[in-house]
């Protein structure tokens, strides 16, 4: 903020001012020659001065008008003529009049303070009317999650009954069934699936388009990421294209949310399906490539005209039907496989050519603890810096081979020392598994601490005997180190 | 052997009714309840060997339930199959932060229900014998 006042002149002045406006709240500087007045003019912004007449040079003069300080030329009769150009009603005569000056002074910087204190009022007025909009918004935003939470219970519970009861049918659970019964029961299951894929999609969008994804990130080893989506993706028959599987044993891990790529997956593999006849064929790969693991959902379909290309990643964009308008769909899926995708920082792409196939692909960031201890998930809180335990296994003197289930089984040992709210990542890497966990102290003892406790209990178990190695670490000497999957 | 007996906890009771069937017909003993706090009573009582517990029911919800299990020296340990229908981060976050491990979102498949039940149950003997089980 500036200054209130300025003064230049004489000694006995600029100690005259100050003893009569010393009352007020007003900061005053005072200055000895206009040049030095002049120099902080600026810095100082007053909103108004007092200047003795001998002082009232011309560019002082000025420049005080062209910052809009009102100003006062102190005027002693006897021992100088009135300067001239001087703004009218700012000539005082000094001694007789010093009261009234004083009262003027005081004045005028009232009212600019009352200016100053109106228009803060106004922003002060304003920010509150915001906070209480934002407020709103947010009240809003939240009712709508909520509602959205709602109606997905509302909606998949009553369908978790219907496809409950017809699964129990199928099954024989009541009595035998038909061929014909079983068909319809099959139907049943088939489109309740269908609609609470729909349901999913639908929420899913509407979580990204609120406050974007929320992904849970950890390593992902692709091919059980891909074994998951198949098994996930609904089948449609017998009647429908082969697929194979093609990863290398060596794929380095990829940082991800497994639940949502799995999801990409799912829907890259049903469009699949959708569009290659049974004696067709699928093929889902995966490859590292610079820092990157690219995945690839390939197909012998029929392929996607040009003009749909530039637009089959967009909302609610179908390809023309030429079977027919009955194909079902909401148009979301492949919007969702971009809006996932995108969300861990990959890409997505797809090129097909009209007869012979298309082949859709997705990127994903190679996992790295130091890309996840960095990513928002992993970095919540200083305090919440995750411990790195390697869990190793040597070959034993029984010559028995270790295998990467031991390592995880062990790994999962160290779950014992968790408290509520800690997370434990396992990562699997080619001759041990590391476990990264997170946590707070818990009666009194860090995780740290517990970590340590579990690891001494393992050890003393018979673990040692089988070749169990386990050691806590200092997760800065793991930063930017790659695990790869074990073969 | 006996039957490991699982705890159902669910407000609807159809989906219980469907549970109860699927369950026994899988050799499990079912005990069931409508809402949190007799889940918590049932539990007490039956001391099941693992509880498949309804996110949303009424008088609390599934993660408080997993709380008064750990708060009581009848029910601590139990392990716990989280169920829900909604499929949004936070709830599944706040779940995973609980330290849940079983998680099923509906509507759910019968054979995930059994094997999310057999693998619950597979951790908490898991805990007794991992030191001294053989490798292979």
């Amino acid at each position: 903020m500036g200054v209130a006042l300025i003064v230049v002149g004489k000694a006995s002045l600029r100690r005259s001012v100050r003893e009569t406006l010393g009352h007020t709240q007003n900061p005053v500087r005072c200055f000895a020659s206009p040049s030095a007045a002049l120099r902080r003019l600026r810095s100082h912004n007053p909103t108004a001065a007092v200047i003795d007449a001998q002082a009232a040079c011309p560019p002082l003069l000025n420049a005080l008008q062209e910052s809009n300080a009102a100003v006062f030329v102190l005027h002693d009769s006897e021992s100088s003529p009135i300067p001239s150009g001087l703004p009218d009603g700012s000539v005082n005569v000094w001694s007789d009049q010093q009261q009234r000056l004083a009262d003027r002074v005081a004045a005028a910087l009232d009212a600019a303070n009352l200016a100053t204190g109106d228009a803060r009022e106004t922003v002060e007025r304003r920010l509150l009317g915001l906070r209480d909009k934002q407020r709103d918004l947010q009240a809003e935003l939240e009712a709508k999650s909520r509602f959205l939470a709602n109606v997905s219970h509302e909606l998949r519970t009553p369908l978790t009954s219907i496809r409950e009861f017809a699964s129990l049918t199928l099954d024989e659970i009541a009595g035998p069934v038909t061929d014909d019964q079983r068909d319809f029961q099959r139907t049943i299951i088939s489109n309740v699936d269908h609609l609470s894929a729909i349901i999913q999609d639908l929420l899913l969008m509407s979580e990204a388009e609120q406050d974007g994804l929320h992904l849970a990130l950890g390593p992902l080893e692709m091919n059980r990421t891909i074994q998951r989506a198949l098994d996930q993706t609904p089948w449609k028959s017998a009647n429908q294209a082969d697929i194979s599987v093609t990863v290398p044993q060596d794929l380095p891990l990829a940082l991800g949310d497994d639940t949502r790529i799995v999801q990409v997956l799912t829907n890259l593999l049903s469009n699949a399906l959708k569009f290659t006849p049974a004696e067709g064929h699928i093929r889902i790969s995966a490859q590292a490539s610079n820092s990157e693991i690219r995945v690839s959902v390939e197909d012998t379909g029929r392929g996607i005209a040009k003009h749909d290309l530039f637009r089959i990643f967009d909302r609610f964009y179908q390809v023309a039907d030429p079977d027919g308008p009955s194909r079902k769909g909401t148009g979301l899926g492949l919007n969702i496989v971009k809006s996932i995708v995108e969300a861990h920082g990959g890409a997505v792409g797809v090129t097909s050519e009209a007869g012979k196939g298309s082949t859709f692909w997705f990127t994903l960031p190679i996992f790295s603890l130091g890309a996840w201890l960095q990513s928002s998930d992993a970095s919540g809180s200083a305090s919440r810096a995750p411990i790195v335990v390697t869990v190793r296994m040597q070959t034993t003197a029984r010559g028995r081979r270790p295998q990467r289930e031991d390592l995880e089984r062990t790994a999962e040992l160290l779950k014992r020392a968790l408290r509520k709210d800690d997370r434990l990542v396992t990562v699997p890497a080619a001759e041990c598994v590391y476990v990264l966990a997170q946590g707070r102290r818990s009666q009194g003892l860090s995780l740290r601490d517990r970590l340590a406790q579990v690891i001494r209990d393992c050890t003393d178990d018979s673990l040692r005997e089988f070749g169990f190695e386990i050691t806590l670490e200092d997760p800065d000497g793991h930063a930017g180190q790659r695990p790869r999957a074990a073969a | 052997m006996t039957k490991a007996k699982v705890l159902i906890a669910d407000d609807d009771e159809d989906i219980l009714k469907a549970m109860s069937l699927r369950l026994k017909a899988a050799g499990y003993d079912v005990v069931w309840a409508v809402d949190a706090v007799q889940a918590v009573m049932r539990a007490r009582q039956e001391k099941p060997d693992v509880a498949v517990l309804d996110v949303h029911m009424p008088a609390g919800d599934g993660l408080a339930v997993m709380d008064k299990f750990d708060s009581s020296e009848d029910t601590i340990g139990i392990p716990v199959v989280l169920v829900t229908a909604d499929t949004q981060a936070s709830t599944r976050d706040r779940a995973l932060a609980a330290g849940v491990r079983h998680y099923l979102t509906k509507p759910f498949e019968t054979r995930h229900l059994i094997a999310c039940v057999e693998r619950a149950l597979a951790t908490r003997a898991g805990k007794q014998t991992i030191g001294s089980e053989q490798l292979s």
